[in-house]
């Protein structure tokens, strides 16, 4: 199994200036037309909004989309086997085994599902489309501030293995829901 | 069969040939393929340059069954650091907007009320024709009485030009008058060039209003961001995603930034911080500026500025300590009346502490020289000097200054204009004060514009001309310059859709309508096309339009020679040679030849001031319709401080209304938030189009247009955003 | 579906595609109208319009749950994929050119399961909401009478090689 991958994205959200190019060039790589659903997204940028009192003012920005988690809650909900875990790490869904249940749209910690227009559920496969040419997923190479780096976690000498090392004070979002995220934040 | 059926449906149809055969008489759009057709790919790749903004990012477009699905980043091109915005990306879908101008088109109702019909070229180029020439018959045969508009973008747009000059008309306004002239003037007064300021290098850096993580600009945006490393001082009356990125924030007051860098230097000549080998060696004048600067004391200027004395000291401290600080100098500036000397005080800032032709600060930009387009000249005895060539100290004579050029055409002060020709820019959406631009063009008897879209000035227009889309033309090589210059192409990723013609052709096309005054038609001026420019451009450079239709870019690896101008192998561009702190150019015009601060207003009870600035999915009133990027900001609304909002009675959502000195109105939502002070209010630009024809966008919220009052500064003839007093009530 | 069916179906759908162009003076008489209204009737729907365009000609822009710019892409590749070349001055999925690729289709040697599947493909989910916008906006009434007409053929088209193809796997 040496060849066996793990894709990771690794975040460093201080970079990010919520310039949404992120949320953009996913919907052109994958052909989602939200027709103004607000809903309908694959990644999205968490923001504290404006806190504080003028003029003592703070504002931070953390880009998030599925977390590929080693334990996916969204897949044993399935009531069809229409999701699971590649070998990858990657989970995907199968849109026509999909019968738009919404239970895994429930049951996902971090809301990166949606239902599409046509009522199935949806999320971000890590573009796999493109991982499979040897290409980073589009919301990784279209960043002007370079927040997220994607890689193998499974190779040590990855830039995604050598950041994790390099920064023993990443997190992942939400470790109490036992998820095993593979999505690491490093600010 | 209804009544209905068999009025209408009655065989218009051509009768169908025989069924089986390889085609089929009567149809317009569909045949039987050929052979290369079938075999092309289903999927190619296009390397072209994007055209949603000024930065022209390169890109590889993937066209998949011959429909463009995304724009992917090229990630070699070094000037974008490889990437791809928000609005590049959604640049993809502007083909096939159901709503592009498809055909040339001549109004036949009133204007603005929409009733067009679809003309051939020919027949539309005849009607501006027959206008044109009546009009320029009836003022005596002098042409100077069309004005010609034009953004900047493309190479197309000098074919544009040549056609004004061969045309016979001084009157071109331009871009820059409305976003950085002032910015340009200031600097080349002090540097003799506009120089860029080397981003990636530097480790602190100051911002006077350049909203860098909103307004997007190549590379600096990225280098000052992707490095959190560096300490980042922000100054805006708004809280922006560049304040929430920055070191510090400090609010200050609009129109005040020249006090503040006039403190710094107060603070870094007063304690000695400056650097005296750099200063000593190539500037002129450092004991002018010395005496001058003992006047503007941090405690002065916390009080014109709001920025606190303390902070004052202590940025001009570090700031001179910092080796490879640097005081940005921006972009788009045009806020008040003393903008060109605010641009000299931040350029002085960092000339005293050296930071010019140093790692870290500014450099003057360089450009890979490509060969030229030549073209003969048409000259005309009855040319006029341009309406407003007496009211701006430098006036760029191809940029020319919009609100007095605007003032004199309404008012035929000195000779009347009677037609407007625009090239792609949305000047009823984008100009200050639209009700002044509404009243230019009832007095126009001819308005023709040329545009891809149906922007509101297009809606406005007699005669609407479709240019086709930056991703369905070929555009010449244009080069980039800056610190490392480029060369940029444009390339089809599909044909051109609906009958639209790229620049040159449409350019072209209209100049054979006309004729100079010897009778020859204007069209045998141009000459050439495209491809054999973008050949005659790249002469020099073997293999070099190659790399470009490869990549979409070229570059034969050139960067400015840091340090070329302190070691005299460069020369400085002022008749000095010197970095001018005392200018004796400005004096011998009767300017300052020092910038003095001469205040920035009182805002009167219960008014506020207007502010601009920009959105990271939006460039200007362009994209707010793009479906992708509307989806993230449906509506605009104007922010207004709590504590102002609590005073009016104003509560989130509320629709308000908002007037100025001189009948402007705008009404919007307000979005009551801390993020602003509390004596001004901002909109994002780009909504409240009048175009009927952007559903996503009209009627939706407001456009800056609307509310911006009529002011501009007379030495660059830049307008001014910033100068615009306003009330805003509850509706 | 049988030639002579096909046939009269493929020239009634090219009828429809000849009413969608551009009006011209016969039209503009059998609508009882002055020509010049006409015009500016058809840019109002079709081309450029108040509130922007009142129904644009491209199927794309009348599907509820699909991407335009995939559909468009479909569509081209089914064309490639038939042998058939589309306008490339046009998006793939403007309405009357996607109606001569059907007649093409019809006119030359389809098996109904052909027919059927791109029926259903390609001409099912949009032409009800293009005949209910011209409803809503073709104050002449020539436009929706042609979109109507269309979605009739469309079915009919359907109906007929669904049950040819179900007769011909009983026969089977």
């Amino acid at each position: 199994m040496a060849n066996k991958k793990l894709w990771t994205i690794v975040f460093d959200a201080d970079k990010c200036i919520d310039c949404k190019a992120c949320d953009v060039a996913c919907k052109r790589e994958n052909n989602i037309d939200a027709k103004g659903n607000q809903e309908v997204r694959r990644n999205w940028i968490n923001t504290t909004g404006v806190v504080g009192t003028y003029p003592d003012l703070k504002q931070s920005f953390q880009p998030e989309q599925c977390h590929q988690c080693g334990n996916p809650p969204c897949v044993p909900v399935c009531p069809v086997d229409a999701t699971w875990a590649k070998d990858d790490g990657v989970v995907v869904v199968d849109k026509k085994l999909c019968i738009g249940c919404t239970l895994c749209v429930h049951e996902c910690p971090y809301e990166a599902r949606y239902m599409t227009e046509d009522y199935h559920a949806d999320k971000c496969d890590f573009c796999a489309h493109r991982v499979a040419e040897g290409k980073e997923p589009a919301c990784v190479d279209t960043c002007p501030t370079r927040v997220r780096i994607f890689g193998d976690m499974n190779d040590p000498n990855s830039a995604v293995s050598k950041l994790l090392k390099a920064n023993p004070d990443a997190k992942v979002l939400r470790p109490e829901k036992g998820t095993k995220p593979n999505l690491h934040y490093i600010s | 069969m209804s009544i209905t059926r068999r009025k209408f449906l009655k065989g218009t149809a051509a009768g169908l040939g025989c069924l089986g055969m390889s085609s089929v008489a009567g149809l317009r759009y569909v045949s039987k393929a050929h052979a290369e057709e079938l075999a092309a790919q289903k999927v190619k790749y296009v390397a072209s340059s994007c055209a949603i903004c000024t930065n022209k990012c390169v890109f590889r477009g993937q066209v998949v069954n011959g429909v463009i699905k995304r724009l992917e980043p090229q990630p070699e091109f070094a000037k974008g650091r490889g990437m791809m915005c928000a609005r590049g990306n959604a640049g993809a879908w502007t083909p096939y907007d159901p709503n592009r101008v498809k055909y040339p088109m001549i109004r036949t109702g009133k204007r603005g009320e929409g009733k067009w019909k679809k003309a051939t070229w020919d027949e539309a180029y005849a009607y501006i024709a027959e206008k044109t020439n009546k009009v320029v018959e009836e003022e005596g045969g002098h042409r100077s009485c069309i004005g010609f508009v034009s953004s900047e973008g493309t190479y197309h747009e000098h074919y544009w030009h040549q056609f004004r000059e061969v045309f016979g008309s001084p009157n071109t306004l331009r871009h820059p008058g409305l976003c950085l002239s002032s910015n340009i003037r200031g600097n080349m007064s002090v540097f003799g060039t506009y120089p860029t300021a080397d981003v990636k290098n530097s480790p602190y850096i100051i911002l006077a209003g350049a909203d860098r993580a909103e307004a997007i600009f190549t590379p600096d945006t990225m280098d000052m961001f992707s490095d959190r490393s560096k300490k980042i001082i922000c100054l805006d009356p708004r809280f922006t995603k560049t304040a929430a990125k920055a070191t510090e924030w400090y609010p200050i007051k609009p129109g005040s930034d020249m006090a503040f860098a006039l403190a710094l230097l107060h603070v870094i000549i007063g304690e000695n911080l400056y650097d005296k080998d750099f200063v000593r060696d190539h500037c002129e004048g450092f004991d002018q500026l010395a005496r001058h600067v003992k006047q503007y004391t941090p405690q002065w200027a916390a009080a014109e500025t709001d920025v606190p004395a303390e902070a004052i000291q202590k940025i001009a401290r570090e700031f001179a300590k910092t080796p490879g600080a640097v005081f940005y100098p921006g972009r788009r500036s045009g806020w008040h009346g003393q903008d060109v000397h605010a641009r000299r005080a931040i350029a002085m800032v960092n000339a005293v502490c050296g930071s010019f032709d140093r790692e870290g600060g500014l450099i003057p930009n360089i450009s890979i020289p490509l060969k030229s387009y030549f073209y003969e000249p048409a000259w005309y005895d009855l040319t006029r000097p341009r309406l407003e060539a007496d009211d701006v100290t430098f006036l760029n004579p191809r940029d020319g200054s919009w609100i007095p050029w605007r003032e004199r055409a309404i008012k035929g002060d000195p000779y009347p204009i009677r037609g407007l020709f625009i090239y792609k820019q949305n000047v009823v959406d984008s100009v200050p004060d639209r009700n002044m631009t509404m009243e230019l063009f009832d007095k126009m008897d001819i308005i023709v514009s040329i545009d891809t879209f149906m922007s509101s000035t297009a809606w406005l227009a007699d005669v609407v001309l479709p240019e086709s889309n930056y991703l369905e033309r070929f555009d010449a090589p244009y080069g980039l310059s800056g610190i490392e210059p480029f060369v940029v192409i444009r390339q089809p990723l599909i044909k051109p859709l609906y009958d639209t013609r790229p620049g040159f052709d449409l350019i072209k096309g209209l100049a054979a309508h006309f004729e100079d005054e010897d009778g020859i038609s204007l069209d045998e001026y141009f000459e050439g096309d495209v491809e054999q420019h973008a050949r005659d451009f790249m002469s020099d450079y073997p293999g070099g339009l190659e790399m470009l239709k490869e990549k979409g870019f070229f570059t034969d690896g050139r960067k400015a020679e840091i340090g070329a101008y302190r070691s005299g192998k460069s020369t400085i561009n002022t008749s000095t040679q010197k970095v001018e702190l005392y200018s004796a150019d400005f004096e011998s015009r009767g300017l300052d030849p020092l910038p003095v601060y001469r205040g920035c207003g009182v805002i009167p009870k219960d008014r506020f001031r207007f502010v601009v600035g920009r959105h990271a999915i939006h460039t200007h009133s362009m994209t707010a319709a793009f479906p992708d990027l509307n989806w993230h900001m449906p509506e605009n609304s104007v922010w207004i401080n709590t504590a102002s909002a609590k005073e009016l009675g104003i509560k989130p959502g509320d629709m308000v209304l908002l007037t100025n000195r001189t009948g402007g109105e705008a009404r919007i939502k307000a979005q009551v938030t801390e993020a602003i002070r509390p004596d001004c209010l901002y909109f994002a630009h780009g909504y409240g189009s009048m175009s009927k024809d952007q559903p996503l966008v009209f009627g939706k919220g407001a456009t800056q247009s609307q509310i911006l009052e009529s002011h501009y500064e007379s030495i660059s003839g830049n307008a001014m955003m910033h100068e615009t007093i306003v009330e805003i009530r509850k509706v | 579906m049988i030639a002579e069916e096909k046939q009269e179906a493929a020239q009634r759908l090219l009828e429809l595609v000849a009413l969608l162009e551009y009006p011209t003076l016969e039209v503009a008489d059998r609508c009882d109208l002055k020509f010049e209204d006409l015009e500016s009737r058809y840019i109002r729907l079709f081309v450029n319009s108040l509130g922007g365009v009142a129904a644009p000609p491209y199927a794309g822009c009348f599907l509820e749950k699909e991407n335009r710019l995939e559909f468009m892409s479909q569509f081209s590749g089914f064309c490639l994929e038939q042998g058939v070349a589309i306008d490339q001055a046009q998006p793939p999925d403007y309405i009357p050119m996607m109606v001569e690729v059907l007649v093409m289709l019809l006119s030359g040697d389809a098996e109904p399961e052909t027919l059927y599947s791109v029926i259903a493909d390609f001409y099912c989910r949009w032409p009800e909401a293009f005949a209910s916008t011209l409803r809503e906006h073709d104050d002449v009434g020539i436009y929706v009478t042609v979109a109507e007409e269309l979605c009739a053929i469309l079915r009919e088209i359907k109906t007929k090689n669904a049950s040819s193809t179900v007769a011909e796997r009983a026969d089977g």
